[in-house]
């Protein structure tokens, strides 16, 4: 049987996602012009993060 | 965790799950459109309209009112609004100030000749209706609370589902997909991840669009305490005819507001007015306050500048709200980000019914055959 996780190793990746997706969410609306991308970037590592989990 | 404890989660994350399922993937269906809403529009209408006399000093106010009064005999402004790139005011105008809004009538003019602009409202009968649809089902303000109330479901499904998330991975690693097992495995697995990694998002944009099925309450909190505060001296009687220079009260009200952008008029009587007289909303200009408007309220037979009232947090939260919702405010990249995840979303709604379903036929099958075991 596989060993069991702490609660830190299943959730440690989750909520570094969580912080930088919230983080582009709200940079976003605080800022405007160039910098929208920067922010946009954030929030699409998450999407970044999981697509190279299923890929790999 | 105990396990009775998880038990409970995990009914709470089937349960609200369950009931709010369908009208979820109603609204990320219609959704997805809505968010580029902008590009539809400017994809349909390309925008060959030209300014008359484009060196011209612009006409005034009252005398673009005036022509649009000529034109409409017999009705009066409702409202006055300002497009954003082009010199073009347009007018809402009807047979009264509080008429509803399928009496209405809607032209925009040209403020360096006071002619009329054609309207660029191809396609938009059909994104009107799938909006309509996103916010209330065409069930107006029942509709609306209905689907905040499915919002607030949904909200606690995706809480209730970071909790049990933790009792599925105890023996996984991050991301890990079991394709080489049961469909269910791998599609428990596409759930698991696609549901963790976007829970900032869905939260957001779950949240954010239950404040908005509170629009109507809100700007009626909003009226009723600040407005009429403001104008507890000044209020009652009958709907004024408008006689002061609007010219001179946009004047007087960007005055006391400075640093804010003129953003609409409503008329005396209309629905974000008093009867007497013109309130003139402004909004800021940093890409934060821009989202945030500001009435100045100017008597309409006199011109006297009654004053400026400071949007209340509530008014704040709903107007912030719309934006962080829709998802418009960061650019075309920031919208993709949203269509994309809006579509993750579909599958974790789909995939999670698809798991009900098959853990219901086994539960299902398992209470058969023991029966006939019997």
């Amino acid at each position: 049987m596989a060993k069991q996780l702490s609660l830190w190793q299943i959730f440690k990746l989750p909520i570094i996602l969580f912080i930088l997706s919230i983080t582009g969410i709200v940079a976003a609306l605080l800022v405007d012009g160039e910098i929208d991308l920067l922010a946009s970037l954030a929030l699409a590592s998450t999407l970044i993060v999981t697509a190279w989990y299923i890929l790999k | 965790m105990r396990a009775s404890t998880v038990k409970v989660w995990e009914l709470v994350h089937k349960w609200t799950s369950l009931i709010c399922t369908l009208f979820l993937l109603m609204l990320c269906i219609t959704g997805l459109p809505l968010i580029f809403h902008d590009e539809i529009d400017e994809a349909l209408n390309p925008d060959v309209w030209q300014p008359k006399y484009p060196q011209a000093e612009h006409l005034t106010l009252d005398e673009i009112l005036e022509i649009a009064l000529t034109n409409r005999e017999g009705e009066q402004a409702i409202y006055m609004s300002f497009d954003i790139l082009r010199p073009v005011i347009n007018i809402t105008s009807g047979p009264t100030a509080d008429a509803p809004s399928s009496e209405m009538h809607f032209a925009s003019y040209d403020l360096t000749s006071g002619e009329l602009v054609p309207p660029s409202d191809v396609g938009e009968s059909v994104m009107e209706f799938i909006l309509q649809l996103h916010t209330d089902m065409f069930l107006g303000l029942p509709g609306m609370l209905f689907l905040g109330a499915m919002g607030v479901l949904f909200v606690i499904s995706t809480i209730s589902g970071v909790v049990i998330y933790r009792q599925y991975m105890r023996k996984l690693n991050f991301g890990t997909i079991r394709r080489h097992k049961s469909t269910r495995h791998k599609w428990l697995d596409y759930h698991n991840l696609f549901g963790i990694v976007t829970v900032a998002w869905v939260l957001v944009v779950g949240v954010t669009g239950v404040i908005n099925t509170l629009e109507e309450p809100i700007l009626d909190t909003w009226r009723d305490n600040n407005l009429k505060q403001l104008l507890s001296e000044h209020q009652g009687g009958a709907i004024v005819e408008p006689s002061a220079s609007l010219t001179e009260a946009v004047k007087q009200a960007k005055l006391i507001a400075p640093n804010m952008t003129l953003q609409f008029v409503a008329f005396p009587g209309s629905k974000f007015s008093s009867n007497q007289h013109y309130a003139i909303f402004l909004h800021g200009n940093t890409p934060l306050t821009k989202e945030l408007i500001t009435p100045v309220l100017v008597d309409a037979t006199n011109g006297d500048v009654i004053g400026l009232t400071e949007m209340p947090w509530y008014g704040k939260v709903l107007s912030l709200s719309r934006p962080l919702h829709f998802g418009d405010y960061g650019g075309l990249f920031l919208k993709i980000l949203w269509a994309i995840l809006d579509i993750i979303t579909i599958i974790i709604l789909g995939s999670g019914l698809y798991l009900w379903y098959q853990k219901n036929k086994k539960t299902n099958f398992n209470t058969t055959s023991k029966k006939s075991a019997e």
